[in-house]
């Protein structure tokens, strides 16, 4: 049985990030008024946000992961910014205690009595909207392939890493398909190195959520980023379809337009992983 | 702490709308006034992270908060992440159940439905109160040392389960996480997500339960009181163990693992378990035996294991509830019996060197009386008789034998010989775990080196296909455009025929212009010097009108005079009577005048009929090539979707095929690193083996035929 391991801090896996800072993510996207840019910046940081407090035990963050965020435009390289810069992968323990800072955001939520009320969060933020030259994504996901590479070889036993690019899709660095199952070539002994694609586009299209063909996708970009993207394993399945997500068989991790961070409460740590009922 | 715990459970009608997760629970617990508005929550204190956040405790169902309200009551506020079934129903059942018990090990809560707002929208929470305890991890990380200590728990432990069965309620996670010490060291039970109570006979369970404490035949059909067996079995028998033998603690698990001394692994193959297989050759009898009673458990039995079988009779264990064995030193209180008992403490003493205690008094009158005698013998016999000697020397060898049997009777020589068997047993092993530790390293070694080396196989393979891909590309560019090349050199050929073509027609058309023109020019009307009426009739003789009808004139020599010859527009050359040559100088330079004049006014362009007519045609042809052109990109786009995908399916067979060898490549490397892993210990077990050995042979040292001599003699040793 694949993707079953135990993650625990004897055992951890990693999470490799990467994150389109290209121009063209000054667009916004489709339907939208926020810049793509904004967009995937702010998905990360609740990544982490989410990650962070999935992961937190009585004495602190454990490091049930070790994540790295590396940004790809006019470079390659961590995206960190604030303490962790220019780090890639980053025990978990350590990015849950250094962002760059805490933003005070003010927004209105409803108050339950059928009003609106304004509320005051503390928002951590590790890495900030970035929109400048190329998309070197085939050099991208060389350097996540690296570090996969890397951790598997010193953790064969572990969780696969998970590696979710975060982009509007323009490759110009070539084709990235070629780079994508470079990614998952490497294994440990519980699986693949799994990659996920979140798409962020400009047209105004339906959102798709990991889907299992790709008929609807409205353009090349989206189809290559689907077929780039791995089968999402059973139990993550099984969360999805229990978040009321419907993921069928062959259902990829892939969205389009959409949100990604309840992928972290796809992950199982501690409990045995569940099967699809 | 209250002494009372409250259970209680408001209406069960639960929102149906997604649970938030722990970081948008986190995000709402930021303004308690809001999320907890209308509640005696509004307003509470949450303990915050070092970002000023609200600080969770998370498991994989839900994050806990710690919350205090004004009056400085703490509570422990529990958000659902994940969605249980039937959650309030179970609640509520458990509450009631838990209310007619007073036990201890306890914690009240009240499930609120609505019990926190989020996004507009209410959630449930279950409210405990907060216990000041820390896990049983981070206890044993603490206490390990104190074998009195781990022991008191394992009892207490013991007691637990047998308050459980007795109440009839099965936990349903019994692990490290959901066992809480407090600091005077009872045992509080958390976390009753899952837990079964009679009440709720018939329904299926909510959890499965931690990995590394559950069966792996267990499923969520399995909900009764019995549903703590298995889980039971391991934490027991790894706190008897940790009791026994605290350096087990370090050898059986990696710093910070999630588990206790088993795991799931070992489990699921305990024939191949190297934990199990440790304890149950344990040199502790009682660990040994309560490990190889699990282990048959697992064996045969690890679907539906028999209750817990303490190792004291649990009527007889006294907990009182006063000690303080938390961080202080434990004053006293009784311990197990089988801790009491054991025979082996963990650390020995040197033991007391062990002597012979039992002289035959024949023996020693003998080996005296033969001391005294045998100094006569060797004179006697050399001076008195031959036969003395031979006397002497059977007398010796007698008095040997005697002796010798003697010293093989003594009990002493017998434990003593079985030490020093055991001590060289021992230390032969010692050297067997070494050279075994040395072959496993270097199969390691050996197995890194190789994957290495598949790893720049991989690469090179990788890049070969690239370069086959990209090769493939090329020729298909260089075809295309060497393809696009011709059709642009045959546009440009296109083009120039047009040019030329209308120049041709421009030049037909500015000379037949130039000819009109001057056929208007007569020279009868032109008044050219010297020219009359006879030269005029003489040259229209000859064809020449006007200053059309002639090109230009040339001189000949005839005799003396130069004639000139008049070159007809049709190249024809002509001379006229009577035109000399200076007339036809002056008829040449009117009609140069004349054409000078005329070119002036020439067109400069085809007419639009001319144009339009070769436009239709060359654009014809420049369509047609335009055509092939664009069918020509069109086709290597075409082209270059098929070597891309033939690329790509490369890719995908290389990659499976890749990921396949890499697959083995990882199985052989947790092998390694296991076996690894299991020969340091074991060959740290096996040195201290050998030097308790060693110690205990060494306490053998009087022991020795010599040391009996001694003995007889003097009978000190």
């Amino acid at each position: 049985m694949t993707y079953a391991a135990e993650i625990s801090r004897a055992n951890p896996s990693c999470f490799v990030f990467l994150v389109d800072q290209s121009a063209s993510m000054n667009d916004p996207i489709g339907g939208g008024q926020q810049r793509k840019a904004d967009v995937v910046a702010d998905a990360i940081n609740r990544l982490l946000a989410e990650l962070s407090v999935k992961c937190a035990k009585e004495e602190g963050v454990r490091d049930y992961f070790h994540v790295a965020v590396i940004g790809y435009g006019h470079a390659v390289g961590s995206a960190f910014t604030g303490p962790l810069a220019g780090r890639d992968l980053v025990p978990l323990s350590q990015v849950a205690e250094k962002p760059a800072r805490v933003e005070k955001r003010t927004k209105k939520v409803p108050d339950g009595a059928g009003g609106l009320v304004e509320t005051t969060t503390r928002f951590p933020v590790w890495v900030d909207p970035v929109a400048n030259g190329a998309t070197p994504m085939c050099r991208a996901l060389a350097s996540a392939e690296s570090l996969v590479s890397d951790w598997v070889s010193r953790h064969p036993d572990s969780f696969p890493p998970i590696v979710l690019n975060l982009t509007d899709g323009e490759s110009t660095d070539g084709d990235p398909a070629g780079a994508a199952w470079g990614v998952q070539t490497h294994v440990t002994a519980d699986g693949a190195a799994l990659l996920f694609n979140l798409h962020v586009s400009a047209a105004n299209a339906v959102p798709v959520t990991f889907p299992d063909t790709d008929i609807a996708l409205p353009d090349g970009y989206a189809r290559t980023l689907f077929g780039m993207s791995s089968l999402l394993p059973p139990h993550m399945r099984f969360y999805a379809l229990q978040q009321g997500v419907p993921a069928e068989d062959l259902a990829r991790g892939f969205v389009y337009n959409a949100d990604i961070t309840s992928l972290v409460q796809f992950l199982d740590i501690g409990t045995r992983a569940t099967d699809l009922r | 702490m209250t002494t009372s715990p409250s259970f209680t459970s408001t209406s069960g009608d639960e929102p149906t709308r997604a649970l938030p997760s722990g970081a948008t629970y986190v995000e709402a617990l930021q303004d308690t006034a809001l999320c907890f508005r209308g509640t005696d929550l509004a307003g509470a204190d949450v303990r915050v992270d070092a970002l000023g956040r609200p600080r969770a405790i998370s498991g994989n169902f839900a994050s806990v908060f710690s919350v205090t309200v004004a009056d400085g009551t703490r509570y422990a506020i529990k958000c659902f992440t994940r969605e249980a079934p039937e959650q309030a129903a179970r609640y509520r059942a458990v509450g009631e159940h838990l209310a007619r018990l007073d036990d201890d090990w306890t914690v009240g809560f009240d499930y609120v439905a609505h019990g926190i707002l989020v996004d507009g929208a209410w959630h449930p929470v279950l409210r405990m109160e907060w216990v000041e305890a820390v896990n049983l991890l981070r206890w044993i990380d603490r206490h390990v040392d104190d074998s009195h200590a781990v022991s008191r728990v394992a009892e207490r432990f013991a007691h637990l389960v047998a308050r459980l069965a007795e109440a009839g309620i099965g936990h349903g996670d019994l692990q490290h996480g959901n066992l809480l010490i407090t600091a005077d060291g009872s045992i509080k039970l958390v976390d009753y997500d899952g837990v079964y109570v009679p009440a709720l006979a018939g329904l299926p369970a909510a959890e499965t339960g931690h990995r590394n404490y559950q069966s792996p035949d267990r499923t969520a059909a399995e909900f009764g009181p019995e549903v703590d067996r298995f889980s039971s079995w391991v934490v027991y028998l790894s706190l008897v163990a940790l009791a026994t033998d605290p350096s087990l603690w370090r050898q059986l698990r990696a710093e910070d693992a999630e588990h206790l001394l088993l795991a799931e692994s070992d489990f699921a193959d305990p024939a191949g378990s190297f934990r199990l297989a440790t304890l149950t050759g344990h040199p502790d009898a009682r660990l040994r035996g309560l490990a190889e009673r699990f282990q048959q458990i697992l064996l045969h039995h690890r679907a539906a294991p028999p209750p817990l079988e303490p190792l004291d009779p649990l009527d007889g264990v006294e907990l009182s509830s006063g000690e303080n064995f938390g961080d202080v030193e434990p004053s006293g209180p009784r311990l197990p019996s089988w801790m009491v008992e054991r025979l082996e403490p963990h650390m020995p003493a040197p033991p007391p060197l062990v002597r012979f205690s039992h002289r035959a008094p024949a023996l020693a009158a003998l080996t005296r009386a033969l001391l005294v005698l045998l100094p006569f013998g060797v004179p006697a016999a050399v001076f008195v008789d031959e036969a003395v000697a031979v006397a002497d020397v059977s007398a010796v060898l007698a008095w040997a034998a005697v002796t010798a049997a003697g010293y093989r009777r003594q009990p002493e020589r017998a434990r003593a010989r079985e030490a020093r068997a055991e001590r060289k047993r021992l230390a032969n092993a010692r050297l067997a775990a070494e050279a075994q530790a040395t072959r496993v390293d270097q199969d390691a070694r050996q197995a890194a080196e190789a994957a290495e080396r598949s790893r720049a196989e991989q690469d090179r393979r990788r890049q070969d296909l690239q370069q086959w891909h990209d090769q493939r590309l090329r020729a298909h560019q260089r075809a295309v455009k060497v393809h696009l090349d011709q059709i642009d050199r045959d546009r440009q050929g296109s083009a120039a025929r047009m040019h030329l073509e209308e120049q041709r027609l421009l030049v037909r058309r500015q000379k037949a212009h130039l000819r009109a023109e001057l056929a208007q020019f007569r020279l009868a009307t032109a008044g050219v010097e010297g020219v009359g009426p006879t030269q005029i009739a003489n040259l229209e003789a000859v064809g020449i009108r006007t200053a059309a009808d002639f090109v230009g004139v040339r001189y000949e020599v005839d005799g003396h005079d130069r004639v000139a010859i008049f070159v007809l527009a049709d190249g024809r050359a002509v001379s006229a009577a009577r035109v000399g040559e200076v007339s036809a100088v002056l008829i040449d330079q009117w009609r140069e005048r004349r054409t000078a004049e005329v070119e002036a006014t020439r067109p400069t362009a085809v007419t639009p009929v001319e144009h339009r007519a070769l436009r239709i045609r060359f654009t014809a042809e420049r369509a047609q090539l335009d055509a092939e052109h664009q069918r020509v990109l069109a086709d290597a786009e075409v082209r270059f979707g098929e070597l891309r995908a033939e690329l790509r399916a490369a890719q995908v067979a290389l990659a499976d095929e890749l990921k396949t060898a890499n697959t083995a490549t990882a199985h052989t490397r947790v092998d390694h690193d296991r076996a690894a892993a299991e020969a340091a210990v074991r060959l740290e077990r096996a040195e201290r083996a050998a030097a308790e050995g060693a110690t205990r042979a060494d306490a053998f040292r009087p022991i020795s035929y010599r040391g009996y001599l001694r003995f007889l003699l003097t009978g000190r040793n």
